[in-house]
């Protein structure tokens, strides 16, 4: 049977149709939703915020959509092992939520305002990642382990960071940080341009420590396809490197 | 040195206190009654403070006359909470070298800006409670109640 998935649109969000486009590209079916059409919510077998400026990022990114009722049923059915995506903004209102990294009962991190030498606030551009986890998680199952991913950013909140200092260790012994920024061959080195943003060990992308959610600040959507990718995109209608994050939720649903 | 506070309100709709707002409510707090929000500059500067109260309150950058108003000092109301909510790691650079150097405000040596919430009708812990759980995140942020 077709796995279905609930794109979840606030007001704000720009990225809900490419998202369920790059969903149905691989043979699974997406709603788009509004935020407070929760009805038939937990009927879907997974869940993706998608990127934008949810309320404007009034307040703070993604802090307001935090407090919507549609995110506490994506909870729950996150806790029944539902697979949830957060892109972007979509990361933001996770980790405003605190579903990410999930340790605890509260809100761990923050996504920061971008550190960069060169342009401050909102940054646009393409950079590598990689799959930095040597487990299986619903995000990385159609993936390689380390392998490189070219794919875009655009945020001027992306920052991952902290305050708790024992976190980052608990992050790395559990195997959760799933995507990091690296360089062409693979490198994680802590400056820019290969760490766009000053995110805390080039953090990219979290999951929660049972892998079936993840907050990822780079847009798989907009690199679905070779013709999205800049250089490759002589390969035209090609799965691109981002389409392997909906091929692995695929295979974890099936 | 001495140091110049700025305080920058609109005069036209806050859409964003308004959202914070109606946050509140759905988040099940009854109390507020409305919500204000200003941006927050202090600068610490060489030179006499009130010639540069009133070079600082003309710098559209900072203060657009059509659209913004500013003082100079907290108006302290009743049956108000005031909550300042600054980024742990904002130098303002960028603001900062262009008041100097665009704007030739050399008498400013550093200056630090944040967002003020003003919570009308509830008590200090409730509005405490509101900062904690929706105007700031301590992973980047510190708040005070001033």
């Amino acid at each position: 049977m077709t796995k279905k998935i609930a794109v979840i649109m606030f007001p704000g969000n720009n990225c809900e149709n490419e998202t369920a486009r790059a969903v149905e590209s691989v043979g699974m079916k997406a709603d788009i939703l509004r935020w407070n059409d929760t009805k038939q919510l937990d009927s879907y077998d997974g869940y993706i915020i998608p990127g934008g400026w949810s309320y404007e990022d009034r307040i703070r990114a993604g802090v307001i959509a935090a407090q919507d009722p549609v995110m506490k049923v994506i909870k729950t059915e996150a806790e029944k092992g539902k697979v949830v995506l957060g892109i972007c903004n979509g990361a933001q209102i996770l980790v405003e939520t605190g579903i990410i990294p999930g340790l605890q009962d509260k809100v761990q991190m923050a996504l920061a305002p971008n550190i960069n030498p060169f342009v401050s606030g909102f940054y646009c551009t393409w950079v590598k990642i990689k799959n930095a986890s040597k487990r299986k998680t619903a995000f990385n199952l159609a993936m390689q382990e380390n392998e490189i991913m070219p794919i875009p950013i655009a945020h001027g909140e992306g920052r991952f960071t902290t305050k708790d200092k024992a976190l980052i260790s608990n992050l790395i012994t559990n195997d959760q940080l799933l995507f990091r920024y690296c360089d062409d061959l693979g490198n994680i080195a802590d400056k820019f341009p290969i760490n766009p943003n000053g995110s805390l060990i080039n953090i990219a992308g979290i999951v929660n420590k049972k892998g079936n959610v993840l907050a990822m600040m780079p847009h798989p959507e907009r690199a679905a396809w070779m013709r999205q990718v800049p250089g490759l995109h002589k390969k035209g209608e090609e799965d691109g490197p981002g389409s392997r994050i909906f091929q692995s939720i695929k295979e974890y649903l099936k | 040195m001495s140091a110049v506070e700025l305080f920058v309100g609109l005069k036209i709709p806050d859409t964003t206190a308004i959202t914070a707002f109606h946050t509140i409510e759905k988040m099940g707090c009854k109390d507020v009654k409305k919500v204000k929000r200003e941006i927050y500059y202090k600068f610490e500067i060489e030179g006499d403070a009130e010639k540069f109260k009133n070079k600082i309150g003309k710098v559209d950058i900072l203060v657009n006359a059509n659209k913004n108003k500013f003082t100079n000092e907290l108006q302290k109301e009743e049956n108000a909470t005031y909550i300042l909510v600054k980024d742990t790691d904002d130098r303002c650079e960028g603001l900062l070298h262009t008041l100097q150097n665009r704007l030739g405000l050399k008498e400013i040596k550093s200056m630090e800006r944040g967002i003020l919430w003003t919570l009308y009708g509830c008590s200090k812990e409730t509005a405490k409670e509101i900062g904690n759980k929706l105007l700031h995140n301590e992973n980047y942020q510190e708040m005070e109640t001033v």
